[in-house]
């Protein structure tokens, strides 16, 4: 029998960005806010400090910060005419673990959605004709624009001590910046990264061709900063420990730099850490949410009553505990209704691997999680699509992130992957090899979906999540146009004697990294049968549930989420502050 | 990873000459009114709603530095209605409403945010990052670089021992020992350990104002290139003290050396400075055997922006955050940290 607790105003499932900001911010409106956090209590110091900080095998190999496998996983399968099978190992998703969550052990690569990720099927609709679209996709616009969430994206930026140079101010276009960025009310609080060597040389190489390479933005502070909640804020030392590790330098943006040690300072406020969420608990009429279950960290149910209930977890752990909660209509592609689960995307990546003579040497270990050069004459529709019949596009850069020992041996193409033949290329290009990435969006199909397993299940005895993915043709074709550009340019740098170029191709296998931005399942929208939440957030059928998060995006864009994560949470919370708090209730109707 | 005890390293017998009447004068100049106390001042606190750190401001914007660490009664900050969560901020952390089983997360010290007094102070204007936009991602190497890397140590062995009279340039030894060594309770630094491209930057740094000292900018200015560069690789040629097996010092310092401290944001002195105050990389500083008086003459002069080629500031930040008690404390700690030269 669960033991209950004293009710609260508002119980956040999961304390990584989304938790952190709606949290603070509802306690600052002085609701009794819990955010239930299922791993543990981390800290820059003392838990991140080097140099103990500094082991790839714990945090990359054996993912210290990452879900746990072996409690709990997920199932996968290609299509619905396969069996799932559960992993226990991946590379497709970091799902965050312990305080800060993925926002802690994130890189920090930081861009704002384009505003047509906002509008894509009309977008491309009105440009293009609806034939652009081939008849799986089921890519649809957001209920907000990207005018609308602006500000929130500006109080993000200040939050987290974004850098960069600003390419568009209030409409004006900037010498020194993107000249595709989307507008911005203010210039970003810092500025820009240096770059290491071999994205300089991909810039001079992408500027010969007449694209429009430039720094890309972050949130690696680079200079000391104090923030919007009035915290430090040191510079990136550019260590090469971000990706997948906590910043040692508070240099990094991340919830315990940039809002908790604020939040906890408040009485109304608390974070529990070692509670597991099980399920959101719902009034016999399923209209309402009673609370949340929870498994302590003495392994004891505990149910915590709440008036509100806001999902903060990873993307699709908030998809999978609306399920397990049963709220909102579970999709099911065969009759193609219901909405929780619908509309689940990746992220369209691609590859081209370079190999330079001796003379140029990369010195891949200087780097950090976001420093590149960067280019966005293909992102987004910053380019005529009409003559490639495809929607979405993608950036080019080199990013340098990490020369670590265990994950880093670039060899060509040939190469066993064992013997000496293997140590003698990988000590011939170690220091000699980059790699163009190629980060492009991710169209929605009727087959990609979430569900519950109907046959495996985690510690706790419940189902795990179901991933039902593959790469819809259209996401192929442009992974192929976008490849043929970055082979383009890898191919004019100085220095570069090889390349291979390494377009997308199906079938998608959860076992090999290919960024790990999950987004959708629990789509925002204007139409009930179309999305499991309202423009706010807030659940059609539940209404004191919110979501917050990647699973909100209908499909995913181009860019890196997090930048759109932060500004949604902000928007989100402001309309609970504004409206929903005076008059509980639907927000939309 | 990188790290690894200097103690097999064999130490050069130091001869400690006696300092001469530069010295005093030094000293004196010291004393006098660069690097004192009365620049310190709180952290700097902005509220949420300011515009902090607005990009590249002019490096002289920096507001008239208040008088002993008061801060002007009109401050625009002192005034505003600070937000709610951190005007109210209680000292109790978070504390598990009767949760049983239930970890409740440990509150970390308090951020600076919430226990500084009210007196937001502004720190020294941000550096400007020089030159760099966005579009800027070419290649720039240091102009000390080349000119070190064809010197002669031999040379610069001369010029530290004789100087250059001539030229206004005294000899180095004078002041920083025969080998490196400075004497132990002055205010000169060792300069035995120091790699050369950290000695090169260093002396260029005095020559452009970036770094000031009334004895060591008028020295740098009467160099050239190729003798910086010369003096540099002399120096580190030198084998730098040993690391002393025990590390003596205060509980606190310890701390701050090897954890940092949550609460003010302050990174561990190590995690840049390596592992005991080694020094890491070529432009690091050891810090290991540093003569106290030096360490917190530099400290004072990161907080008050006297010494500004720390980068980006992230020095002239730290030096702000640590109390007058913490920097004589680390300058202990640092200072102890070598068996004497044998």
């Amino acid at each position: 029998m669960a033991k209950t607790l004293p009710a609260v105003d508002v119980a956040i499932v999961g304390g990584g960005w989304t938790g952190a900001i709606i949290g603070k911010e509802l306690a600052a409106a002085n609701q009794r806010v819990v955010v239930l956090e299922r791993g543990e209590a981390r800290w820059p110091s003392p838990d991140f400090q080097g140099p103990n900080v500094h082991d790839e095998l714990k945090y990359t190999r054996r993912h210290a910060l990452h879900q746990n496998a072996a409690s709990e996983t997920y199932t996968f399968r290609n299509n619905i005419d396969q069996k799932a099978l559960p992993m226990r190992r991946w590379q497709f998703a970091y799902p965050g673990t312990h305080l800060g969550g993925a926002g802690n052990h994130w890189s920090g690569a930081y861009y704002r959605f384009d505003p047509t990720d906002f509008n894509i099927r009309s977008h491309y609709t009105e440009r293009y004709g609806a034939k652009i679209f081939d008849a799986d996709l089921t890519s649809q616009d957001w209920p907000i624009s990207y005018d609308e969430l602006e500000p929130y994206f500006d109080r993000f930026d200040y939050l987290i001590g974004a850098s960069g140079q600003a390419g568009n101010l209030k409409g004006q276009k900037q010498a020194d910046g993107n000249p595709f960025e989307p507008w911005r009310s203010r210039p970003y609080p810092n500025p820009p990264m240096k770059v290491p060597f071999a994205p300089a040389l991909f810039g001079a190489a992408a500027k010969g061709l007449g694209y429009h390479p430039y720094v890309q933005p972050s949130a690696l502070a680079t200079r000391p900063y104090v923030n919007s909640e009035g915290l430090h804020m040191s510079a990136c030392v550019y260590c090469g420990f971000c990706s997948n590790f906590g910043c040692e330098h508070f240099a990094k943006a991340s919830p315990q730099v940039c809002i908790l040690p604020v939040a906890i300072k408040m009485e109304n406020f608390e974070i529990r850490t070692g509670a597991h969420v099980l399920k959101v608990e719902l009034t016999e009429d399923k209209k309402r949410a009673r609370g949340v279950s929870y498994v302590d960290a003495a392994g004891e149910e505990v149910f915590q009553p709440a008036e509100i209930v806001v999902m903060c977890a990873f993307g699709i752990n908030n998809v999978r505990l609306l399920l397990l909660s049963g709220i909102g209509k579970p999709f099911d592609p065969v009759t193609n209704t219901g909405v929780v689960g619908r509309n689940y995307t990746h992220q369209t990546t691609s590859g081209v691997n370079l190999f330079c003579d001796e003379a140029t040497n990369i010195n891949p270990f200087m780097g950090a999680g976001a420093v590149a050069v960067t280019m966005d004459d293909f992102s987004a529709d910053n380019f005529d699509h009409g003559p490639h019949g495809f929607v979405g596009g993608g950036y080019l850069q080199i990013q340098v992130v990490s020369g670590a020992p265990i994950g880093y041996h670039p060899t060509p193409k040939g190469t066993p992957s064992w013997g000496s033949e293997w140590k003698k290329q990988v000590k011939r290009y170690y220091n000699h090899s980059a790699s163009i990435t190629i980060t492009g969006s991710a169209q929605p199909t009727r087959g990609t979906y979430l569900s519950l397993d109907p046959t495996y299940k985690d510690a706790w005895g419940l189902p795990l999540l179901r991933i039902t993915y593959d790469f819809p043709d259209n996401d192929i074709r442009m992974s192929a146009f976008l490849t043929e550009k970055g082979d383009e340019i890898g191919r004019a740098m100085k220095g570069v004697v090889r390349t291979e170029p390494g377009p997308r191709k199906k079938p998608f296998t959860a076992t090999s990294y290919q960024s790990t931005h999950l987004t959708g399942g629990t789509a925002i929208g204007d139409d009930p049968n179309t999305s499991v939440v309202n423009r706010y957030g807030q659940v059609w059928d539940v209404p004191n549930v919110f979501v917050a998060g990647a699973s909100l995006f209908p499909q995913n864009s181009g860019y890196n989420p997090t930048g759109t994560v932060g500004a949604t949470a902000y928007w989100i919370v402001e309309k609970i502050k504004a409206d929903y708090l005076r008059s509980p209730g639907p927000l939309v109707t | 990873m990188m790290q690894t005890n200097r103690m097999g390293m064999m130490v050069t017998v130091g001869l400690m000459i006696g300092l001469p009447v530069i010295t005093l004068v030094a000293t004196g100049y010291q004393m006098v009114g660069l690097g004192g106390e009365g620049l310190i001042r709180p952290t700097a606190v902005t509220p949420r709603a300011a515009p902090v750190a607005a990009p590249a401001p002019a490096a002289g914007t920096a507001p008239a530095s208040p008088a002993q660490g008061t801060a002007p009664a009109t401050s625009p900050t002192a005034t505003s209605a600070a937000p709610a969560a951190v005007a109210t901020a209680p000292a109790a952390p978070a504390t598990a409403a009767a949760s049983g089983g239930t970890a409740t997360t440990a509150a970390p010290a308090a951020p600076a945010a919430a226990t500084q007094g009210t007196a937001p102070a502004a720190l020294p204007a941000p550096t400007p990052v020089p030159g760099r936009s966005a579009l800027d991602f070419s290649p720039s190497r240091p102009s000390w670089e080349a000119p070190l890397q064809k010197a002669d140590a031999k040379m610069g062995q001369q010029l530290a021992s004789a100087g250059r009279p001539a030229g206004g340039v005294q000899a180095c030894v004078a002041c920083h020992g025969a080998q490196g060594v400075a004497a132990p309770g002055g205010i000169f630094p060792t300069l035995a350990g120091l790699s050369g491209e950290y000695m090169a930057k260093q002396l260029t740094d005095y020559r452009s104002g970036a770094r000031n000292h009334p004895l060591m900018t008028a020295i740098a200015k009467g160099m050239t290139d190729d003798e910086i560069g010369q003096v540099a690789k002399y120096y580190a040629s030198l084998p730098a003290q040993a690391v002393a097996p025990k590390l003596s010092g205060p509980e606190g310092a310890r701390k701050l050396d090897v954890l940092g401290e949550n609460g003010r944001a302050l990174p561990a002195c190590a995690n840049c400075h390596g592992v005991q105050g080694q020094g890491e990389g070529p432009l690091l500083p050891r810090l290991a055997g540093q003569p106290k008086g030096y360490f917190i003459d530099q400290m004072n002069a990161f907080r008050n922006g006297q010494r500004q080629n720390d980068d980006v500031g992230v020095m002239r930040a730290f030096s702000q955050r640590l109390t007058p008690e913490e920097i004589d404390a680390l300058g202990t700690y640092y200072e102890g940290m070598t068996t004497a030269a044998k």
